[in-house]
């Protein structure tokens, strides 16, 4: 039929395949983000830079471009991979969990729960790292309150984790504003705005410590998933008549986005949209079954965000846009534009 | 199996006793709100009786892993709703969920029960086409195929022909009996047309307000006592001398007169209506 080639012209290829090609156009992406910014690099030095390592550049390599790439920028990049690839694919297995396309890490509460950590971090003027494990703690542990409030009779059922992850959200984004109100500091009230619209100005190394092991974990795991997530999105009784036991399946699914997503926000701050839109993305290309949108979501989300990154720093110089700001301005309309560009396909009304 | 199930208040099935025997084909009927669907699902492992069991073989249904019982009965529902549109030949796919081991991608036999699936219930052709841009037929035809590529022992189906065209009414019987050749696999399947239960079925259950009224053979069952106590119609019941099987003709819903001048014994002149 000649519609089905308008669809996901890579419904049929080898979740192998996808890997590769993701990993090549976001190794560009990186190498973009490498090379941008205040100060200018060009690739050969970028790539002297990283070959040199922590020993002597090569003669062409300033010192300061060797710096700039290393300690600042590649952290930068290497975090923008993990939380764009991190919330892809929590925003893709809520989506199939939910039965629902409008699904994203925050529906679950998750990244209203690591706002509030992160503010209250502030409020009582702890570290840059113990505000980074406040916000992940009460994020993955929201996870598990979602799980436990909504279960019931030994079933967890869809309309139960929506309710309670929406009101489990709303009340720590009620918190957030409190403390935020209370908070008599200027300089400390900027920072929580400047939080929760997010940014990764502030990252170093010491964080990506867990941020890559933990992404790559919880990556791994997700892919284990990725039969039970396409039974999911049937439905409940589908799901079950087919054999999936729907509680395990949901809880464990539950917590792995809430992971996730809890990795991802205690280092960028609230970003929208990257969960929501960045499976739909992946749909159009490659379809919808699990075994390969897990792994196409993981990569748009990480190349989407590093360029988004890239753009948040180098637009206006020498200000930088607050990431989360930029991946709503351009996420929605590129969004608007895909979704009108193919209409059909992909997802039931 | 022997089960009782309520449903909030409403006991919805009393004491309804059944026994499958392998090779047969049983059709459960009944009216609207009888238990007919409820029965089904107490089958399949859907509800759970709050008194009685559900065995197959000698495994208590209700005490197995789900993938066990997906790999032993495959059931083909009323009507299924995806949130997200794959192919047909996912969609079926999915049903070789309970035969696969963890970590399970589709090997060799998953694709042939799969292909298997498709080329019996003739949806081969659309096999790469969304599952929603199917017609209702040809998405009940998928269902059927899910079904089946499960390779259960028991296939239960509730309302198998509706929203299919004659021919396809025809062919799906057709599958079904294929289904039932090797005599070692049973079905169950929940009617409407009580012309296609006595032509296909060689047991039925009737069901009415909860309860087994009448079980066994077409035409112990389908009695005119019967139909007149269970559905409330007046029906002439013939054998047909093209199938050698019972036909049903409803005539008149019982305490009003029929309308329509019917040319035999059974004549009754059109009147006006009863208050």
């Amino acid at each position: 039929m000649g519609s089905e080639a308008r669809e996901a012209p890579w419904r049929s290829a080898s979740p192998a395949s996808i890997v590769l090609a993701g990993g090549l156009v976001a190794l560009a992406a990186a190498l973009g983000g490498l090379c941008a910014g205040a100060v200018s690099v060009s690739p050969a030095h970028v790539w002297s830079a990283l070959a040199g390592g922590s020993g002597q550049g090569s003669a062409s390599v300033t010192p300061m471009e060797h710096n700039v790439v290393l300690l600042i920028r590649l952290p930068r990049v290497v975090a923008a991979l993990c939380v764009g690839a991190g919330l892809g694919v929590a925003g893709c297995m809520l989506q199939a969990l939910l039965c629902n396309p409008l699904a994203s890490p925050f529906v679950i509460g998750a990244s209203a729960a690591a706002g509030f950590g992160a503010v209250s971090s502030i409020l009582l003027g702890l570290s840059y790292v113990l505000t980074l494990g406040s916000s992940f703690a009460l994020a993955t542990g929201s996870g598990f309150l979602v799980v436990a409030l909504a279960r019931g009779g030994g079933r967890l059922p869809r309309e139960s984790l929506v309710l309670t992850g929406f009101s489990v959200g709303l009340l720590f984004g009620a918190l957030t504003g409190l403390v935020e109100y209370a908070t008599t500091e200027e300089a400390q009230l900027r920072e929580m705005v400047l939080w929760m619209l997010g940014g990764l100005w502030r990252i170093t190394w010491d964080p990506l410590i867990v941020l890559v092991p933990g992404t790559l974990l919880c990556l791994l795991a997700a892919a284990r998933f990725s039969r039970e997530l396409d039974l999911l999105a049937l439905g409940e009784d589908d799901a079950v008549r087919l054999g999936l036991d729907a509680t395990r399946a949901r809880a464990a699914v539950l917590v792995l986005s809430a992971l996730l997503t809890a990795l991802a926000v205690s280092v960028s701050g609230v970003i929208a949209f990257v969960g929501l839109v960045v499976p739909h993305l992946a749909r159009r290309f490659v379809g919808v079954t699990h075994g390969r949108l897990l792994p196409a979501s993981a990569f748009l989300g990480a190349i989407f965000l590093v360029i988004a990154d890239t753009v948040a720093r180098t637009a206006f110089l020498p200000n930088e846009l607050p990431l989360g700001v930029v991946t709503s301005l351009v996420g929605i309309p590129f969004f608007l534009w895909v979704q009108r560009a193919g209409r059909r396909g992909g997802v039931a009304a | 199996m022997r089960v009782t199930l309520r449903l909030g208040e409403r006991t919805v099935l009393q004491d309804a006793d059944l026994q499958l025997r392998a090779g047969g084909f049983l059709a459960l009927i009944g009216p609207n709100g009888a238990g007919k669907s409820s029965l089904l699902r107490c089958m399949s492992g859907a509800l759970r009786p709050q008194a009685g069991s559900v065995f197959l073989g000698t495994d208590d249904l209700h005490r197995q892993p789900r993938r066990w019982v997906a790999a032993h009965v495959g059931v083909v529902p009323q009507q299924s709703d995806a949130s997200f549109a794959c192919s047909v030949e996912e969609y079926v796919g999915m049903g070789r969920y309970g035969r696969q081991r963890l970590f399970g991608t589709s090997g060799r036999s998953d694709r042939a029960a799969v292909g298997r699936a498709l080329e019996t219930t003739g949806t081969t052709a659309f096999a790469h086409r969304p599952i929603d841009r199917l017609s209702g037929g040809e998405f009940r035809k998928v269902l059927l195929a899910q079904a089946l590529a499960q390779e259960p022992d028991v296939l239960l189906l509730d309302e198998p022909l509706q929203q299919l065209d004659l021919r396809h009414q025809l062919e799906l019987m057709d599958v079904l009996k294929d289904f039932l050749r090797s005599g070692e696999r049973a079905i169950v399947a929940v009617f409407h047309d009580l012309c296609m239960a006595a032509r296909h079925a060689d047991e039925l259950l009737l069901l009415h307000g909860g309860r087994v009224v009448a079980a066994g053979p077409p035409e112990t069952v389908l009695t005119e006592a019967h139909l007149r106590e269970v559905f409330g119609v007046q029906a002439s019941i013939r054998r047909s001398a093209d199938t050698g099987r019972l036909d049903i003709l409803p005539l008149a819903a019982v305490g009003r007169p029929a309308r329509q001048h019917i040319t035999d014994a059974h004549t009754t002149s059109p009147s006006e209506d009863g208050p």
